[in-house]
């Protein structure tokens, strides 16, 4: 027989967003709570980024990856929050079941209130159609991240990066500081992916060139990669013919673009959002399913670990107080300009926040809500970047009358270069 | 000292290990030399996994003749091996009216009672999916459908139970043909043998040449393919044909075992070692899928590879005894239907055998293979016994593909055992699912190495020079870290 | 009547301001004493130009060997900003150190490292091996 678990609430996924939910249905009165990690240690990815850029909002200070999930880890040990390493979690079903294996067997668990935190896989080669030689020495740029901090390998000797998103960038800096050669950052986009700071202290600290509307066209070497094949791109992102430049490396490091893991939500029957890639949620992080919350990067790709521990901090609460919902009001979806917005349903704006991503750069922005074809409300944004999410109050927004489909749209000048 | 053997099979793709498994029933000592870390590295590894029915058998032909063989042992296959191919049937699908002059050749052939011809509605029916330019179907319920690693591995395992010795990393340099036994070279030993077959795939026309046989030039035609994410499972349920055309039995859309969706493949000029997919390559395989199945999903797609076949000008499996020494015998141009004759191939090389003067007695008692369990497809009982048994069980290593540490020792332990990251991938899928190894890779390096007691430069992804890192942090003198 | 130390301080850069999202293109010039920046819109970004031309730092951040703890690489950060211009000398003095577990967060790996008055603190926490 499966061990047999009655709680208040399971969280599946112990990093910053399973933690901090954790904790906040705790404060909200909840007592029977799990906390259900596939590894055998708390903090997800925060273990792996040892480069500060973590808690200037939740704690006033800029802490690395560790450190900040070192203070939710000791938050946890106050309270009577029980944590399953090592136990993955199989199957989710619509009424809130959860089946999940460790090495001492099958767990199944009934729970009032389910937290989805299991936050997001890397985009691959396969997925971007990168012709060419399947070798050795192909990582997506987390696995290496993993690979080089925590196991201490060294994935390649010189290395070629597509993707000037902020973990390419991160990756470019550690690499160098681990004496890897780093030949290039290669970005599809006209313009930086990633944080200006990243580029400055990643990039131009060390010499190292980004390539900006440039791709990888092919792989070459049959065992271990011998080098890649870059090429300009054009506005649609399309190889330009007879622009092919060989870069020697033996290592290609993918930093294409990150996606939820929402396997468990697929089976649960929770409505996934296709541009958000995760559950629609409402202002309070509960997805479509009664009882079942979505938070961190599961949702939605969250840039800054502070916003991923304030949404988690709603869904924990809303899990321990599990009230009976208002009905929808907005449904918001993205225009022009825009990448995604969560949360995508609003049934009340008293609290919480919305968070909206850009699709590419833009300086002296508008960022206009739109309803009924009519604008209603829009806000300046001096400069606005993919890797940075604009966050506004929901309370600050001057919502119409009347509910209905809303779109959020930015109107600005194109940023080329960095 | 040379090691002397009854017979010695050059190549342990699905018909090198398909031999071996044959003559494991025998009381001979055989010996399996593999260039490669593993078995089914070569042609055997990237092919669209499916076993053809009779339905598309090609009279008058070798191919012909040794697939029809084939077909009835799979039974004996499923009863010894424990291995079961899927069978989800197939649909040839006519666009034009000579398309269905085709459909209507193979019904008149009419091979299987309960195949038949089916409109567009009754095909649809059965494959929602199906373009709505189809004209016309030819069901063929008896198609199946493989993971060629797997099938390969069966072999594999149940010659090794048997008594066949598989020897890696031993690349056939060349045979010494003037005695009555064969000398065959490889870098690390010479071994002797009575007789020899020559399974080498895409090496065994050259090697037939270099022992003074005469054979015509191989051909290589890559072959590219697009392979699906579990979610779009259910996008076909049978096997999507096109009416085949001069060259190849064209573009295919076809389930897995494993609940993916492949596509492919193409059919292009190359070389024996470039297995490189190329834009225009995906480009024509996308064409036939959407050709077949207009919504293809190609951004369900995790990954693209390419196969190569070998082919002869006659397009037929030239299998031979070799003119210069009665013991050697060759076995060039096995394409498709390769996969699926290769036991009809193997019974075949055993009658040259007998008629080179071999004698096959057959063994009292033969070992079955038991595959191993795989956690995946186990259902809740049996998995909480299982991790009762073994704890674990209880370890998942790879999530997307449910794989468990337990599933990772055997790999390594079996017989041919896993020594490469894609040897594990062959035997147990880690590395095969949606991430591509993003999870699994974190944790599995260090497993291996602990459970293999190797060190960090014997960690290999398939050949000897693909090593996954190139040393440890810390170890390096770091030349480029000086800031400007 | 320039010293020529002086003489020799002329200098100027092209430099990306990282204190806010702007990212403004600055310019600094260094003559002897005196520094100029052109291009920044705020103070911020004058403060900033002027510390990346006098005196760079960054906070820096990698791994120890860390011997007998649950994994094998500590994580580690200079407490407080480092010269910039140090760094491959710090990052090779840290591969030469190994710490020994247990290491708690925050523990102070090494002090004043090259002399510049800032310490290596540990930013995870690694026990002992329990095997």
């Amino acid at each position: 027989m499966p061990h047999r678990i009655d709680c208040d609430v399971v969280v599946i996924g112990g990093g910053p967003a399973g933690m901090a939910s954790a904790l906040s249905a705790w404060n909200h009165g909840a007592r029977k709570i799990f906390i259900l990690e596939r590894n055998d240690y708390l903090g997800g990815i925060l273990n792996q980024c040892i480069h500060p850029g973590f808690g200037l909002q939740v704690f006033g200070e800029e802490l690395t990856g560790p450190e900040y999930a070192a203070r939710y880890i000791d938050q946890l040990a106050k309270t009577s929050i029980e944590v399953m390493t090592e136990t993955t979690v199989l199957d989710l079903t619509t009424n809130k079941k959860i089946t999940a294996v460790n090495p001492k067997g099958v767990w199944e668990f009934y729970s009032e209130s389910v937290i989805l935190s299991m936050g997001c896989r890397e985009k691959t080669r396969g997925m971007i159609f990168i012709p060419g030689f399947r070798p050795a020495g192909i990582y997506t740029a987390g696995l290496a991240q993993y690979l080089v901090n925590i196991e201490g390998y060294l994935p390649g000797k010189k290395v070629v990066i597509l993707g000037s998103g902020d973990i390419g960038l991160i990756m470019a800096r550690r690499l160098t500081l681990e004496g890897v050669k780093v030949e290039a950052v290669v970005e599809v986009r006209p313009s930086l992916s990633g944080l200006i700071r990243n580029y400055v202290q990643c990039l131009l600290d060390f010499e190292l060139p980004l390539l900006l509307s440039h791709t990888v066209t092919n792989i070459f070497g049959k065992e271990r990669v011998e080098g890649v094949e870059i090429s300009r791109v054009d506005q649609s992102w399309q190889p330009i013919p007879r622009t092919e430049r060989l870069l020697n490396c033996d290592t290609l490091l993918l930093s294409v673009g990150l996606l939820p893991e929402n396997e468990l939500s697929r089976k649960a029957g929770v409505s996934l959002c296709h541009f958000s890639h995760g559950p629609f949620v409402d202002e309070n992080f509960s997805t479509d399913l009664d009882g079942i919350y979505a938070c961190g990067n599961v949702a939605s790709v969250f840039d800054l670990v502070d916003y991923v521990t304030f949404v988690s901090q709603k869904a924990g609460q809303s899990a321990a107080e599990n009230r009976v919902k208002k009905p929808i009001k907005y449904q918001l979806n993205p225009g022009s300009g825009v990448g995604l917005v969560i949360p995508q349903r609003v049934r009340q704006v008293d609290d919480g926040w919305l968070f909206i991503r850009p699709d590419q750069s833009f300086r002296d922005g508008k960022v206009q809500f739109i309803t009924q074809g009519k604008v209603f409300d829009q806000k300046r944004v001096a400069v606005c970047r993919p890797s940075e999410m604009v966050r506004y109050d929901l309370k600050n927004i001057h919502w119409p009358e009347e509910g209905g489909e809303i779109i959020v749209e930015i109107v600005g000048s194109s940023i080329e270069g960095i | 000292m040379k090691k002397t053997y009854d017979v010695i099979i050059v190549g342990g793709g699905v018909v090198g290990c398909a031999i071996a498994w044959f003559l494991s029933h025998f009381d001979l000592k055989t010996l399996l030399l593999e260039r490669e870390l593993d078995v089914c590295c070569g042609v055997s590894k990237a092919n669209t996994g499916i076993i053809h029915s009779g339905s598309y058998l090609t009279p008058g032909t070798v191919k012909g003749k040794l697939h029809q063989g084939a077909l009835s042992w799979f039974p004996k296959i499923e009863k010894e091996l424990d291995f079961h191919p899927s069978v989800t049937g197939a649909l040839t699908v006519a666009f034009n009216q000579d398309d269905l002059n085709y459909l209507k050749s193979l019904k008149k052939i009419g091979r299987y009672d309960d195949a038949d011809i089916l409109s567009p509605q009754e095909s649809r029916i059965l494959e929602p999916n199906l373009s709505d330019r189809t004209v016309a179907t030819y069901y063929d319920p008896h198609a199946a459908v493989v993971s060629p690693f797997r099938l390969t591995l069966a072999f594999a395992e149940g010659a090794a139970l048997n008594g066949v010795e598989f020897h890696f990393d031993s690349s056939v340099e060349g045979f010494d043909l003037q005695g009555k036994k064969i000398i065959v070279h490889t870098p690390n030993e010479n071994y002797e043998a009575s007789y020899v077959v020559n399974a080498a795939g895409l090496s065994s026309v050259k090697m037939a040449q270099k022992s003074g046989d005469q054979v015509p030039d191989l051909s290589a035609f890559k072959g590219e393919y697009f392979l699906l994410d579990k979610e779009s499972q259910g996008l076909v349920k049978k096997i999507l044909y096109p009416v085949p055309n001069s060259v190849s039995k064209g573009i295919l859309v076809s389930p897995t075992p494993e609940g993916n969706i492949l596509a492919g493949p193409n059919f292009e000029s190359s070389c024996v070692d470039d297995t490189s997919t190329t834009p225009q390559g995906l480009n024509e395989v996308r064409a036939g899928a959407q050709k077949l199945v207009p919504r293809f999903p190609f951004n369900q797609t995790i990954q693209i590879f390419a196969g190569i076949r070998p082919t002869l000008p006659e397009r037929d499996f030239l299998i031979f005894v070799s003119k210069k020494h009665p013991g050697l015998i060759h076995l060039c141009g096995i394409e498709s239907p390769g996969l699926t004759a290769s036991p009809g191939i193997a019974e075949y090389v055993g009658e040259l055998l007998i008629q080179q003067g071999l004698s096959l007695k057959e063994k009292d008692q033969i070992i079955f293979r038991k595959a191993f369990p795989v956690f995946h497809d186990c259902d809740w009982e049996k998995r909480e016994e299982l991790i009762a048994q073994d704890p674990d069980w209880g370890q998942i290593v790879c999530r997307c593909e449910e794989v468990t540490l337990a599933e990772v020792k055997y790999a390594l332990n079996m017989n041919p055992p896993a020594r490469t990251m894609d040897g594990l991938k062959r035997r147990i899928r880690v590395t095969a699912g949606r991430c591509q190894g993003s999870f699994c890779q974190m944790h599995l390096p260090s497993i291996v190495m602990n459970l293999l007691n190797i060190g960090i430069q014997d960690l290999l992804k398939s050949d000897k020079n693909s090593n996954l890192f190139v040393g440890e942090t810390k170890k390096v003198v770091n030349a480029h870290a000086t800031p400007h | 009547m320039l010293k020529l130390s002086e003489a020799q301080s002329k200098e100027s850069k092209q430099l990306i301001c990282t204190s806010c999202p702007m990212g403004c293109s600055l310019r600094v010039e260094k003559d002897g004493e005196k520094i100029v920046v052109t291009g920044a819109k705020c103070k911020r970004g004058s403060q900033y130009a002027q510390d990346e031309m006098l005196n760079p730092k960054r906070t820096v951040t990698t791994t120890v060997v860390v011997m007998n703890g649950e994994i094998r690489r500590l994580p580690v950060r200079t407490k407080n900003p480092f010269p910039l211009r140090r760094i491959s000398e710090l990052i090779q003095f840290l591969s030469t150190i190994e710490a020994e577990a247990p290491v708690h967060v925050g523990q102070v790996i090494a002090t004043n490292s090259l002399g510049e008055g800032v310490d290596i603190i540990a930013t995870r926490t690694v026990l002992k091996r329990s095997k």
